[in-house]
């Protein structure tokens, strides 16, 4: 089974941001953590722009009453919602049979767990129809592949004329000078043990 | 792109001069119905995202230039919680419309006020209703009143609803409800019962009634499409694989939004043909394929904006398929056919992620943005 | 690379940098306790500075160009370096704007820093680099604000930390940076008087 699209909290904020469709909906599906994840959503969207209207706002659901109750009352700006383990797959089919009453003119943004994801799919499909392709799968951070730090590293090698093996043993016998280009090199290399830094 | 985010909202699309005509387009069927005959019912089912709404909404406006029509369209959900739906339902919220048009035209009497206390008392917890007194109970005996068609709504409250409908006649109009969102209701057993006994109460007012029910393989809407409506009009996704009027239809519907500098016309028929034929798919992914160009630094979206639209809204509908299911769909891709026979099959179609196209030989065919995922394991 | 090696002396002038070194690192440390928290503080402010359209980007090179890699040794503390865009010596014209952070007057924006992480204290800042060069040399080739990993002789000449105002083996004293302060300096600053954005 093919996995959803990755995205960042970043890249997802400015989707947020810049969605422009009365009664945009967004999916996050997280391994956990989603009350954490919510919050980091909602700082990265407070960062990027400042808001004309409420601020974002972060609430956690227990059914669909409490849902509904929620839109309505707060109609306007970013939602960021999280449902608790209450929140079962009838609950889904009544914010699907009640829709319109979860119409918002701001952005709602669910941060879910893969099974309730998939509860959402398989019982809401009118909810599941507005949300369209909006399903994203949360990555974190990446570090350089191997290709690109290699590429970095010849560069550096080119820059100062030496290998690899003659930067270890210079900065092990002391003889590095303590440039930051070494300090990432050493760092690239795996031996940032051989930093100095504050110790 | 705000144009065509704009436009998945139907009643902004109708009034922001978006709204572009299907072939056979369900709106014209039903108010040509309607101009003859005044208090005909109609049902209207369809898959989900198709435009159903958009197509009730055309109409209503179309019905309120005719000089003799009063049209209202009605939400079920935003007025009643879908869940908690009983007989009575659709004669106390078009009893509600009717009033409201009528404002002004009737002599006052008491029988609006009645009628809207009942009314309203269908928004509220029904254990807290008080009962009309006039309601009639049963007794047993040796001859048995025949019971009324609408045998659990208060047959006073109906009596009063043909009153303003006739005193709306009297003043040279008809009145035509169109009801949307009751396709929604899971609880099929009490919603068939319901609209059973309120659409043949709305007969007796002579109401013309517009109403869109769910996809029709649900049981027990077939005997409610022979005894309770007089027309049944099917709106499915558009054949753009096969109708060439379908596909044009669906690539002015973009273009009514986007224009060519924007997305081109291969851009554009790439999406229309992603989009399988349903409306909705269509807007959503022109958006993201919008969305896509913007995030990349582009003005215009170009091919691999759309691909990565379409690969990320196949993505997105695969979510929740258990193994079984994604054999099904592959067996209907691989030519195979498709059957439902199961719950699983009836979701598969509920879902979208197969297409029903009725008057094609196969009938049904995996959604677009599906087909290229189905071999894949997770990535 | 700089290769200013002058041996420490007591004159005047290199006592007084001394001293403002050793004041410039007893300033708190505002830097977040992890590598992860520093790197997502920095993927917003670049997401802003794309949003604000003061770096041409689109948003998806944040996530492309923007990385965190281990590099310590397995069983010592997490040394990371935070790289963002290609490792650059030529400061050639620009082939590829997405492969870059490009600024909208043309400055193209590079950095690296290398921290280390450990349970028991904050994030420590050893080494950085972080420039904007214009190709075009114009109005300056380029800035630079490096730290120097602490080592030996430039730590007597006070300037561990300093910057070099558009050629490499000119350094003037510079105070320590908070990373995401000297990321907003080369994004936002560093511009005719003019033509400086707020940021």
């Amino acid at each position: 089974m093919p996995g959803v699209t990755a995205a960042d909290l970043g890249e997802l904020a400015v989707r947020v941001v810049e969605s422009v469709s009365p009664n945009p909906w967004f999916v996050l599906m997280v391994e956990g953590h989603a009350a954490e994840v919510a919050s980091g959503l909602q700082e990265e969207i407070s960062a990027l722009v400042v808001p004309i209207g409420p601020p974002a706002r972060r609430v956690s659901v227990a059914s669909s009453r409490e849902f509904a109750r929620v839109a309505r009352d707060h109609a306007l700006g970013v939602l960021i919602v999280t449902t608790s383990p209450a929140f079962t797959p009838t609950e889904w089919a009544n914010v699907d049979v009640n829709r319109s009453q979860f119409q918002r003119d701001g952005a709602t943004v669910l941060v879910l767990e893969e099974d309730a994801a998939e509860q959402l799919e398989n019982t809401a499909p009118n909810l599941a129809s507005w949300i369209g392709g909006s399903i994203w799968r949360l990555v974190g951070v990446r570090a350089l592949s191997a290709a690109e730090t290699e590429q970095r590293l010849v560069v550096l090698r080119q820059r100062a004329g030496l290998s690899d093996d003659e930067v270890v043993r210079r900065s092990e016998s002391g003889r590095l000078p303590p440039d930051p280009e070494f300090a990432e090199w050493l760092t690239l290399l795996g031996r940032g043990d051989l930093l100095v830094g504050r110790s | 792109m705000t144009r065509v985010a704009a436009a998945a909202e139907p009643s902004l699309a109708i009034s922001q001069g978006f709204y572009v005509p299907p072939p056979n387009a369900i709106a014209d069927v039903v108010v040509r119905h309607l101009e003859i005959d005044p208090t005909s019912r109609h049902l209207v089912v369809g898959s989900i995202g198709s435009g159903k709404t958009t197509q009730l909404l055309v109409a209503t406006e179309a019905l309120n230039a005719l000089p003799d029509m009063c049209a209202v369209y009605i939400d079920v959900s935003r007025k009643q919680d879908l869940v908690k739906l009983r007989p009575g339902c659709l004669v106390a919220l078009a009893g509600l419309a009717l009033l409201d048009s009528l404002e002004g035209l009737v002599e006052p009497s008491p029988h609006p006020v009645w009628f809207k206390h009942w009314a309203l008392g269908y928004t509220k917890d029904p254990r807290a209703y008080d009962e009309d007194d006039d309601y009639g109970v049963q007794v047993d005996g040796v001859v048995t009143p025949p019971r009324a068609d609408w045998h659990e709504i208060a047959a006073t409250q109906v009596e009063r609803l043909a009153e303003f409908a006739e005193a709306m006649r009297a003043s040279g109009r008809h009145f035509v409800v169109l009801f949307d969102s009751l396709d929604r209701t899971t609880n099929r057993g009490a919603f068939t019962q319901l609209v059973d006994q309120d659409i043949a109460a709305l007969r007796r007012c002579e109401i013309g009634v517009v109403l869109i029910g769910p996809i029709r393989s649900l049981e027990g809407f077939g005997r409610l499409e022979v005894d309770r409506f007089d027309k049944l009009h099917v709106q499915g996704p558009i054949d753009v694989a096969q109708d060439d009027a379908g596909r044009a239809f669906m690539f002015q519907v973009l273009r009514a939004r986007v224009d060519e500098v924007m997305l081109a016309d291969h851009e554009a028929l790439a999406i229309v043909a992603a989009s399988g034929g349903v409306l909705r798919d269509l807007i959503s992914l022109a958006k993201a394929a919008g969305e896509e160009a913007y995030l990349h630094g582009s003005d215009a979206i170009a091919m691999a904006h759309v691909e990565a639209a379409i690969d990320t809204f196949g993505r997105s509908m695969m979510v929740g398929l258990h193994k079984a299911e994604v054999d099904t769909l592959k067996h209907l891709r691989d030519g195979g056919g498709f059957v439902w026979t199961t719950d699983d099959d009836l979701s598969l179609l509920a879902t979208r992620r197969v297409l029903e196209y009725p008057r094609r030989r196969e009938q049904f065919s995996v959604h677009p943005t599906i087909v290229p995922l189905l071999d894949q394991k997770a990535g | 690379m700089s290769d200013d090696r002058r041996v420490g002396s007591d004159n005047a002038l290199t006592v007084a940098m001394r001293a403002l070194q050793l004041r410039g690192e007893e300033v708190p440390s505002l830097l977040p306790s992890t590598a992860k928290q520093l790197f997502q503080l920095f993927s917003r402010a670049l997401h802003k500075a794309v949003h604000e359209e003061v770096l041409i980007n689109g948003t998806y090179d944040v996530s492309r160009l923007l990385r965190l890699t281990p590099g310590g040794r397995s069983g010592g503390p997490e040394v990371f370096a935070l790289t963002g865009g290609p490792k650059e010596f030529s400061r050639a014209t620009v082939q590829r704007p997405a492969d870059h952070f490009v600024r909208d007057d043309g400055g193209v924006v590079h950095f690296s820093l290398e921290v280390r992480e450990s349970h028991d204290s904050p994030l420590e800042l050893i080494a950085y680099n972080f420039e904007v060069y214009f190709p075009d040399r114009q109005p300056i080739p380029f800035v630079r604000f490096d730290l120097n990993d602490r080592g030996h002789s430039n730590d007597d000449l006070g300037l561990r930390a300093h910057v070099h105002p558009g050629h490499d083996d000119i350094q003037l004293p510079s105070p320590l940076l908070p990373p995401l302060e000297a990321l907003k300096f080369v994004l936002y600053r560093c511009r005719l008087r003019r033509d400086t954005p707020r940021s």
